[in-house]
């Protein structure tokens, strides 16, 4: 096991570095090919080519390449990501607390989506073929089938914003209620309620597709259980369907449900842009993008490491959490 | 360029992030009834009226809290050095009082340099000598009086090399400011201080010295605060309100400068309280509005939403259509063949049917057409009528026939990808090229590349459409930095139509340097001569600011150089 954790962990710095290493050098290529850098846009447009070389000096941008990521990257190593360009701020200063809002909102929205996801994809499993299962598969497919940038606006404009002119579902009730603000965000510190009031939405949005695909896995899954010979053995024991699905089936595919769950929470931290900016969630995703725009490599390379340290850890609790879970993977690590 | 929607500015003050935003506003067409502009640079939606008992616009009550939206992003600095986002200067126009400022009113009336912190300067007959005179009991919030000293520290501190203020361009014609800024000097020598008399000797002396003053780069400190940028607005002080906390990406609070003196520089701030909630995405603000969630936004809403709100009856009073101090045009380099031929840049004036380009922006809602450089919210602006708005493709072929070259004529537009309102308006044109017999192929990059591309001589890059937004509301900061000749420099070259035509040039020296009350319409003048004899730019539009009021919200005013004025907003009496 520690030899597992121990090539998990080497894989993690590796993969850190070469992601580093590719995003430092897009920004230089394209720099280079094109004369856009980051001290020409911090100057000004009334900048003399003077001018613009001092920014650069002040900025560090006239150092070599190599020795700008370099100290980028020992920065890094000691918890430090450089100083922002277009905020003229520590990079951490705004990345982590927009890492906080992104990781709020992906973890929200995994346990949704588990959480919609178990009942309904055990459902179809034990009732194949019945209403009940061609109900939720019709259902997970229109899930599946919903696109996010869909999704988010009807669920701010239906649950947001029509109660506010009290409307509720289509019936005009004539009583304004903010049920869920439309956009926004509020510190769990300051507010666990308002926290969840905020985010839920968002979640929400996020996890739908989620929800319905890993159901209708999750059925599969447990069908295929469902014919082995160690659930016709439980069976001829007496044990109720619940019993066998708690102490026999649920073993068998939770490590797969984990790795899928890390591979997905990894890459969805990356992929909430949307759902941040159509919900105003101040988070990596936003903070990433204006950064490509601003050309201020110090704060998206930051975004960048900081996504790709989640995603892979994420990726290596999962690892680490089916070893535990499942014999055959310590014996084969 | 100015400061208002986001398009890009390349390093320079952009309107926040004009990419994601002018691009996502201008972007969808909307089928709503035009809104009466006109050359003030306001006008009202159909059906409202300025006496009506729900118009916003009347006075706001004072007291009370309000919070008003913004995008995250929306905010570039705090630190006055630094900031340069239309957005991040309403705040600075509600947190700093400049020696010299614009008062709270509506078109023109809102762009005459009045008193800020000094009384109106005395200059000398050859413009060279600026004296100011502090104005007494003037303080900052902390309740030490502002001195002459705290000026020249404020503008040393704005040149000082080390903060790489993107305001400093703006000053090199005070003496000594370039030297100081190239570090070869301890000191501008061109700011000397008696008391409380600030003097400001100039070397080049721009008659839109006094409007470059009232750029809050100039937001007074004091001596002694530190030479590095400071981000929680704790600098910002002698204004009406002052910032009471500030969260980077989520939002900040201001409140009532209590130092404020109200006395000497007139009572201005209706609210106790605003809050500024910077989580609001402009495609879903007008929902926010709407629900009452915030008094207003900042920054623009989405186009399809301005339009959709114009029509709407039940929003009657509460939205507000206002052209804004830009130009978006197409520029034709006039050093690179076949664009250095006149008879071809006038055939593209001709060709192009700038009603079509609204109409893909989104209609009048979203953008007024023009063919001048300047916009109509400049003092004196009329309408010089040079190319018609619908485009004359007969003139045009005659004019492509005279110029003597062989057609098709073959030239490349570039232009930003942020957004579509710049590629939409490039392939518009592109098509109605084409019909006249100019086939113009279409470059797209992001903004910031672009930016670079196009600002770089040496690339010769034959033509590309941009918009550009007034940093002051002075022709010279529309005409002088965008078509003198000898301001062309290697790089970042804001002379993209590479004209240098010697009697222009001259002409726009005499008026830069011209104090004379009556040099507006010789402004024009010039405008319309450029356009007509020269043609080195198709201008195309003017954008338009379309403003949502939150019901019981009132007084809002959006200042013909700020724009929104955070200052008038308030409750309704």
């Amino acid at each position: 096991m520690i030899r597992f954790l121990i090539r998990r962990l080497g894989a993690v710095a590796l993969q850190v570095v070469l992601v580093t290493l590719i995003a430092y050098a897009l920004f230089f290529v394209v720099s280079a090919a094109t004369g856009a850098t980051p001290e020409q846009r911090v100057a000004g447009k009334t900048a003399t080519p003077e001018q613009v070389a001092r920014v650069a000096e002040i900025l560090g941008t006239d150092r070599p390449v190599y020795e700008q990521y370099l100290r980028f990257l020992s920065g890094v190593v000691q918890g430090d990501f450089g100083y922002s360009f277009a905020y003229r701020q520590p990079v951490s200063n705004l990345l982590f607390p927009a890492a906080g809002v992104t990781a709020a909102l992906v973890g929200l929205a995994a346990v949704l989506w588990m959480v919609m996801a178990i009942p309904i994809g055990l459902a179809g499993a034990l009732r194949v073929g019945s209403r009940l299962d061609r109900l939720l598969t019709t259902l997970t497919q229109v899930g599946i089938s919903a696109p996010v940038f869909w999704v988010a606006p009807m669920l701010v404009y239906f649950l947001a914003f029509l109660p506010s002119q009290g409307v509720f579902f289509g019936v005009d009730a004539g009583v304004s209620v903010t049920l869920f603000p439309i956009q926004g965000y509020t510190e769990f510190a300051e507010s666990p309620l308002e926290w969840l009031r905020h985010l839920l939405l968002p979640a929400l949005a996020l996890s739908i597709a989620f929800a319905a695909f890993y159901a209708r896995y999750l059925r599969a899954l447990v069908r295929e259980q469902l014919g082995q010979e160690y659930v016709l053995v439980a069976r001829a024991k007496g044990l109720s369907t619940g019993g066998i699905v708690r102490h026999h089936i649920g073993p068998v595919v939770t490590p797969a449900l984990i790795i899928l769950l890390g591979l997905d929470v990894g890459a969805t931290l990356g992929g909430a842009l949307f759902v941040e900016q159509t919900f105003g969630l101040p988070g990596l995703g936003f903070l990433a993008v204006s950064s490509i725009r601003n050309l201020d490599y110090p704060m998206t390379v930051g975004a960048i490491t900081l996504a790709a340290l989640v995603a892979v850890l994420a990726n290596t609790v999962a690892d680490l959490a089916q070893a535990a879970l499942d014999p055959r993977v310590r014996r084969s690590a | 360029m100015n400061k208002i929607l986001r398009r890009d500015p390349g390093p320079r003050r952009r309107s926040m992030r004009w990419p994601a935003l002018v691009g996502v506003i201008m972007i969808t067409a909307s089928c709503s009834p035009a809104p009466t502009s006109g050359p003030t640079g306001t006008a009202v939606a159909p059906g409202s009226s300025a006496a009506a008992s729900n118009d916003s616009r009347r006075p706001a009550a004072k007291g009370g809290e309000a919070t008003v939206g913004l995008a995250a992003g929306g905010i570039d600095h705090l630190e006055p050095a630094l900031w340069y986002f239309q957005t991040t200067w309403q705040i600075g126009y509600a947190t700093c009082t400049t020696l010299v400022r614009y008062p709270d009113e509506l078109g023109q009336a809102g762009a005459q340099i009045e008193a800020g912190l000094a009384d109106l300067p005395t200059v000398s007959d050859d413009g060279t000598t600026y004296v100011f005179k502090l104005r007494d009991g003037i303080k900052f919030k902390d309740g030490a009086p502002i001195t002459g000293a705290d000026i020249k520290y404020t503008f040393e501190r704005m040149l000082n090399p080390a903060m790489a203020s993107p305001g400093g361009g703006f000053f090199t014609a005070i003496d000594g400011a370039s030297a100081f800024m190239a570090g070869e000097t301890d000191a501008v020598s061109g700011i000397t201080v008696d008391g409380d008399t600030v003097t400001f000797k100039l070397t080049d002396p721009p008659a839109s010295f006094l409007a470059r003053l009232t750029m809050p780069f100039s937001c007074p400190v004091p001596i002694g605060t530190p030479i590095a940028p400071i981000e929680d607005g704790s600098i910002l002080g002698t204004g009406p309100y002052m910032v009471e906390s500030y969260t980077p990406q989520r939002g900040l609070t201001l409140v009532r400068n209590p130092d404020y003196a109200a006395a000497v520089l007139g009572e201005r701030g209706a609210l106790d309280k605003i809050t500024i909630d910077t989580t609001i995405d402009p495609t879903q603000a007008a929902l926010v509005i709407r629900s009452g969630q915030i008094a207003t936004y900042m920054d623009l809403i989405a186009a399809a939403d301005g339009g959709q709100a114009l029509a709407d009856k039940t929003l009657e009073g509460r939205v507000f259509a206002d052209t804004i101090a830009s130009v978006t045009y197409l520029w034709l380099n006039t050093q690179e063949p076949p664009l250095d031929n006149v008879k071809v840049r006038q055939a593209i004036n001709f060709a192009i049917s700038r009603n079509d380009i609204q109409r893909v922006l989104g209609g009048p809602a979203q953008a007024a057409v023009t063919d001048q450089i300047l916009p109509p919210t400049m003092a004196g602006w009329t309408d010089a009528d040079i190319y018609p708005a619908a485009g004359d493709p007969e003139k045009a072929r005659q004019l492509l026939a005279e110029s003597g070259l062989t057609l098709p004529i073959k030239i490349t537009i570039r232009t930003g990808s942020d957004g579509s309102a710049l590629s939409d308006t490039a392939q518009t044109i592109q098509a109605q090229l084409k019909a006249v017999g100019i086939d113009a192929a279409v470059e797209l990059a992001p903004g910031s590349v672009h930016y670079s591309v196009t600002t770089t001589v040496a690339n010769r890059v034959p033509s590309g459409i941009d918009p550009w937004f007034q940093d002051y509301p002075h022709p010279d900061n529309f005409i002088g930095v965008l078509l003198d000749g000898s301001r062309i420099t290697p790089t970042n070259n804001q002379n993209r139509a590479m004209f240098d035509d010697p009697s222009i040039n001259n002409r726009i020296h005499e008026l830069t340097a011209s104090l004379d009350a009556g040099s507006d319409a010789a402004w024009h003048e010039l405008d319309a001569q450029i356009m007509r004899d020269h043609a080195p730019w198709a201008p195309l539009v003017n954008a338009v600011r379309v403003t949502m009021v939150a019901e019981g919200y009132c007084g809002l005013l959006i200042h013909p150089v700020y724009q929104l004025d955070l200052t008038t907003l308030g409750r309704c009496p």
